[in-house]
């Protein structure tokens, strides 16, 4: 090999370091330390009136449920929550498992609770455009968030969950918007950045969800230890997580896993949008070729 | 079995009817006569005179479930949202339609009720009186064990039932308007009413009558208190417009069927006692609820869908 490639080599080699550090460098432009979180999560949310800081609901203890038949669906429907694609292979189409979006076997707050949308359920969502029951939303789940297919509302599943979700929600009152719900409230006048977000996701993400996005499977080698975030086991393009504000809102509440609030609301908006470009299943809504145009046009 | 053997069963199947449904010593209930004096057993002949004066009603509803956790403090009520409160939106055009539905479920939902009663005829003042089932003291109980049907019920399922046995008629589906509506009212009525909450004013108080039921004295009590509504025979009273009953009826086909929770001697008293005569409720002693409730459950009405003809024939068979 020629001294000059060996040149061009080098030069390349420094332009993409150079390129590299500066990219890196620039998140860190937003705030001073990275291992610091921005303050007290529950002081930050005082947009809402309903968040007061230091008050949370506290579902009940798996072990106050008692050994009957309603006990046991309820512990069927955990089971199936924190291990859908063993519990529920008929209906998972991917490796997700519920409880890999509502972290915490669903308890966690700002990880959407399902303690926090069993009160508020029937309730009209813009996605469909209807009044649903929580039976339908926990439908969409499986249909979008799983890319499966949606269980019978009668299905042993779906009563099962409806169970677990209505028994987490024990004490929580009827129609009442508790603190926590949902996902986290994020800015939003955000121009998000694919390029920064991948930046940021290789940083600070891809430890455990891959380099690739593939996740890390658990050691029987089918169940996910981290979720895939995209390729054929993540979500598709129908779910909520698609939408680049609501996972902006999720990552910032919940990710890194246990330092939630970490990330600044630019950060998580770049890391959605890097997401979003990322290859995953299609929008079972529409068809190849609408879904792939829509693909090709970025929206 | 050949055709004979059917014709013969037939013939038995009908020979109480020829006799008169309830067992009343042979009087058919169309032969009753409310003045007339009436021929009572001797024990019977030891129960005082049926009340036709009004009479403080018995305060009993809360009491009675106070071996339960009471969520509700002593003369505090939990008071269900109004109807003004909701929203001109989507969600609260499937809430007054749900409302729509319960209240006047002859004319919204005609083609799933086999009989002529609209939900509001048990759960009255539209699901919010206290002791006669509120809906918003059930809905936050489910998805619950029942022992009617030995599983776990969500509370799709449990309006289900209300339509199979208490209305005579096809339960709609999970994913129906109308099942979707009545959740969806019933969730709007528990508003506040935290999740798993026994309220004290849940489903219908018990009655505990002191001797056993009569249906003798029921029938008195039946002419003197419920007739005037409900009609001698129980036929209730039509509404004006000819869409379903301004006083639903008790037994005929109109009513509810024999799979009913009203069909069952306690939970049929613990409604007449909290609840009937209308707006009098309480003023019935236990004893009359009692005897009332079980006059209603020897009368004829639709069958209980869960037998099936034979079981049902030879129940009547047996009965005589």
């Amino acid at each position: 090999m020629k001294p000059r490639y060996f040149a061009a080599l080098g030069i390349l080699a420094s332009v993409s370091a150079v390129s590299v550090v500066l990219a890196r460098d620039w998140p860190y432009a937003q705030r001073p330390s990275a291992a610091m979180a921005l303050g007290d999560p529950s002081g930050k949310l005082v947009d809402d009136p309903l968040r007061r800081a230091g008050e949370r609901f506290i579902p009940p203890e798996l072990n106050e449920l008692p050994n009957n038949d309603w006990g046991k669906l309820v512990r069927l429907g955990r089971d199936i929550f924190i291990d859908t694609p063993t519990r529920a292979p008929k209906f998972a189409g991917n490796g997700l498992n519920c409880s890999s979006c509502h972290l915490g076997e669903g308890r966690k707050p700002d990880a959407a609770p399902t303690w926090a949308a069993w009160p508020m359920y029937p309730t009209y969502r813009g996605k469909n455009d209807d009044v649903n029951t929580f039976q339908m939303r926990i439908q969409d789940c499986f249909r979008f968030s799983m890319d499966g297919l949606m269980p019978p509302l009668q299905s042993t599943e779906i009563r099962a969950i409806t169970a677990y979700a209505q028994w987490l929600a024990r004490g929580s009152k009827s129609g009442q918007i508790l603190p926590g719900r949902g996902f986290t409230p994020i800015k939003r006048d955000i121009e998000p950045s694919a390029d920064r977000g991948r930046v940021v996701y290789q940083m600070k993400c891809a430890l455990c969800h891959g380099h690739d996005g593939e996740g890390v499977k658990a050691a029987d080698g089918k169940r996910y230890q981290f979720p895939p975030v995209w390729g054929d086991d993540a979500f598709n393009r129908g779910a909520g997580m698609y939408t680049v504000r609501t996972a902006a809102a999720w990552i910032k509440g919940n990710m890194p896993l246990g330092r939630g609030m970490s990330l600044p609301d630019q950060e998580a908006f770049d890391v959605a949008l890097y997401l979003r470009l990322n290859d995953r299943p299609i929008d079972p809504r529409k068809g190849l070729i609408s879904d792939w145009s829509r693909v090709m046009t970025g929206f | 079995m050949r055709r004979a053997h059917f014709i013969l069963l037939f013939l038995l199947a009908a020979v109480p009817r020829l006799v008169g449904s309830a067992d009343l010593g042979a009087v058919a209930p169309s032969e009753i006569d409310a003045d007339a004096p009436v021929a009572v057993s001797p024990p019977e002949a030891e129960l005082p005179a049926p009340r036709l004066l009004l009479v403080p009603p018995e305060i009993s509803l809360p009491g009675e479930l106070t071996d339960r956790y009471v969520v509700n403090e002593k003369d505090k009520r939990y008071i269900p949202p109004r109807l003004s409160e909701l929203p001109a939106n989507a969600w609260g055009d499937q809430v007054r339609y749900g409302r729509r539905l319960f209240v006047d479920t002859q004319r919204y939902a005609k083609h799933l009720v086999g009989n002529g009663l609209n939900c509001s005829n048990c759960h009255l003042g539209e699901g919010r009186a206290l002791g006669a089932a509120p809906l918003w003291a059930g809905y936050p109980l489910y998805p619950l064990y029942r022992g009617k049907n030995l599983r776990s019920n969500t509370y799709a399922e449990r309006i289900g039932e209300c339509f199979r046995y208490s209305m005579a008629g096809m339960a709609p589906t999970i994913d129906s308007p109308e099942m979707q509506a009545l959740v969806a009212y019933s969730q709007w009525l528990s508003t506040s009413v935290p999740t798993r909450t026994i309220m004290a004013a849940r489903g219908i108080p018990g009655a505990n009558a002191p001797r056993e039921a009569s249906p003798e004295h029921g029938r008195v009590v039946y002419d003197s208190q419920c007739a005037v509504c409900h009609g001698k025979q129980g036929e209730g009273v039509r509404r004006a417009d000819g869409v379903g009953y301004q006083f639903p009826p008790l037994w005929g086909n109109d009513s509810y069927a024999g799979g009913a929770g009203m069909n069952k001697l306690g939970t049929g008293a613990g409604f007449i006692k909290a609840n009937m005569p209308l707006g009098k409720g309480g003023s019935l002693s236990a004893q009359d609820a009692m005897d009332v409730s079980f006059y209603l459950q020897i009368q004829d009405r639709p069958w209980d869908p869960r037998m099936g003809w034979f079981s049902i024939l030879m129940g009547r068979i047996a009965d005589g």
